[in-house]
Order: structure tokens, then C-alpha cells, then sequence
């Protein structure tokens, strides 16, 4: 995953047209691009310079925009109304890389998690985060593609699940954060995921974090 | 000589919704002001629980006011006033426009109320507000 900067490029896409005008103003006095705007992802958007894809959960639905969002290669956030579990789940399976709620939204909120999916991360509202490795933590089934991390992996991701970063998690476990990365490079191909921040949900679902 | 667009205060929103507001509304010609006495329109949250109470505080100060709430949540925008269409209309630039000052059924009431109000009205909204008249 290659490093992007602050001029990654992306698209936007919300059906209020003030709202949407307000992210993607925003997105530029942070310093991104913004390669384009939709309302509904109607017409349909051609991804080929963007780097991310910021969509309404909602009025999109994540099938539409997960498939057009892989198949154009672009790393996708979901906008949703309420912080909700379920929702967080399901986003992520989908794919989605990072998740912002509409109602708790700042600038430098904004900026952060595009930023932080721009550069290969996930992100996601803490305080969601928080409630699901809770409820996972009472009723996670064992078992699962998880089982298979070894030990150091299941370090890290511990430690990715406080949302701890590299260079945290490095100097926690004495670490160099090369070796960091190729450790959670290595728990992505295991568990089959695309982010962080899937992995972590995969992990505490399947009970071994 | 050029004629100025409305002017437009911005009350308590989300810094997204303020950021495409201020965006929209100068592009059109609107100028934006710091207090109502200035202004013709007064934008605010329509999804603030408070909002409906917030407007009448508004148009009881200031009755030649039109105020707008305007969703994030929702495409929506609703015009508050006893001469405002009812309900909820669909947000757009244009529907946005029209509500602050633009349209036909609104025109000639914000300039002549801002001229006969703004002096003497200040000071009382302002002791309203909890701020000392200024």
C-alpha cells in the first residue's frame, strides 16, 4: 500500500448539496483534492484519479458503493446518520475502510480519517469502536481464520484494537515499526482483510483479541 | 452601482453545513453578516431539536426576518414566519436561494425591515441574547 500524501484526490458524494459542498470545502482547506462530486453516486462517478470515495451509507446502500469503489481500486468511507453496531459491522465486511458519523463531524475529524485511509489505515468513530469490541468481548464465538495468528500478531493486534499506532505499538513491544508493519501486513493476508481495522473487528469477533 | 444580495446571518450550525453554507451563499451574491440587525435571512439547524423556538425568538425580535432552517441530516430546508410556505421543501441551491431573499414572494420586506429595525431593535435582542447591547 503506497504512502499518500495530503493530495490524495477525493470524490464526494452526499444527496444534501450543501452538505456536500461544506466536505468537499473542507477536504480542500485541509489540502486534499477534490477529484469530484455526486449526489446518489448518479451519474455514475469515474474514479480512475481518486484515491478515496466518501459516500452516504444510506442513500448510497454499501452494495453500490463497495462495487463500484472496487472495481475502480479506490479506498471507500461510509457516512452514517447514527453510530450504530450493526451498521459498523456491516460496513466493514463490506470493505469500508473508515466510517464518520454525520451529526459528530469536524473539519479536522474529516481530515484525519481520509487521511488516515489515504495512507492504508482504517478509521473509525472511537466511541463506536469502543461499544463493539464490548459486545464482541461478551459474546464472540471462538475460533475462526484468527486462530491461526500467532503469537506476536495477536500482540499487535491487541494493541491495534486500543488504538494504539506503529510507532506505539513498536515501542510497546520493542519493536522495530518496519517489523511492525510486516507483522500486521502479515495478520491482513491471514485473516483475508482489507484494513486494520477490519482485521481487528474479524479478530474480536472470532473471540481471540 | 452594484446592487448587494441579501444578507445573511449563520446561526449555530455543524462546521460542514456552516462551510457549504458560506460557500453557496457568497457565490450567489449573498453577503454574509455577524447579527441579525444586519441581516435579511437568518439560517439556522433544522435538525436542532430547540429550532422551531429558536425562529419565533428571532421573528418576535426582528418580524421582517425570513428565517431558514436547513438540514445536514437531510436534503430539506424549512422557511419559519407566518408568511413562509408551510412544511418542508427539498433542498437545493436554488430552493436555498429563494429562501433567503431571492425569490419573488420575499423581496422588499428584508431591505425595508433592515432600514426600520437594525438601529432600534438591536439593543433588546441583544440583552435577549444574554449580551450587553452593542
Amino acid at each position: 500500500m503506497g504512502v499518500v500524501t495530503t493530495a490524495t484526490a477525493v470524490w464526494v458524494d452526499d444527496p444534501n448539496p450543501i452538505f456536500r459542498q461544506g466536505l468537499a470545502t473542507c477536504l480542500r482547506e485541509q489540502g486534499f483534492e477534490v477529484a469530484g462530486t455526486t449526489a446518489g453516486l448518479r451519474p455514475e462517478p469515474d474514479l480512475r484519479d481518486s484515491g478515496v470515495l466518501l459516500f452516504d451509507v444510506e442513500a448510497v446502500g454499501l452494495a453500490r458503493a463497495t462495487a463500484l469503489g472496487h472495481r475502480a481500486g479506490v479506498r471507500l468511507i461510509g457516512l452514517v446518520r447514527e453510530a450504530r453496531e450493526e451498521l459498523l459491522y456491516e460496513s466493514l465486511t463490506a470493505g469500508l475502510a473508515g466510517v464518520l458519523v454525520r451529526g459528530d463531524l469536524t473539519p479536522e475529524r474529516l481530515a484525519g480519517c481520509v487521511r488516515a485511509v489515504a495512507e492504508g489505515h482504517g478509521a473509525l468513530p472511537p466511541d463506536l469502536l469502543g461499544q463493539m469490541l464490548s459486545s464482541l468481548a461478551r459474546g464472540a464465538p471462538a475460533g475462526g481464520a484468527a486462530t491461526a495468528l500467532a503469537r506476536r500478531e495477536l500482540a499487535v493486534l491487541r494493541l491495534l484494537a486500543a488504538g494504539d499506532s506503529t510507532r506505539d505499538i513498536a515501542g510497546r513491544l520493542s519493536y522495530s515499526e518496519r517489523t511492525v508493519k510486516n507483522i500486521v501486513h502479515d495478520v491482513l493476508v491471514k485473516l483475508n482483510c482489507r484494513t486494520r481495522a477490519h482485521a481487528v473487528a474479524l479478530a474480536t469477533r472470532q473471540g481471540v483479541i | 452601482m452594484e446592487e448587494l444580495g441579501p444578507s445573511v446571518v449563520l446561526g449555530e450550525l455543524g462546521t460542514i453545513l456552516r462551510a457549504g453554507l458560506r460557500v453557496v451563499l457568497t457565490d450567489a451574491g449573498c453577503v454574509l453578516v455577524a447579527h441579525p440587525a444586519l441581516a435579511d435571512a437568518a439560517l439556522l439547524d433544522l435538525d436542532a431539536p430547540a429550532v422551531g423556538e429558536r425562529a419565533r425568538t428571532l421573528l418576535a425580535a426582528w418580524p421582517g426576518l425570513v428565517v431558514v432552517g436547513c438540514s445536514a441530516e437531510r436534503p430539506v430546508l424549512r422557511c419559519f414566519g407566518p408568511a413562509a410556505p408551510p412544511g418542508e421543501r427539498a433542498l437545493s441551491v436554488g430552493t436555498l436561494l429563494d429562501a433567503v431573499g431571492l425569490a419573488p414572494a420575499w423581496e422588499g420586506t428584508a431591505a425595508a425591515r433592515r432600514r426600520a429595525c437594525s438601529r432600534a431593535a438591536r439593543p433588546a435582542y441583544d440583552r435577549e441574547q444574554g449580551e450587553e447591547p452593542g
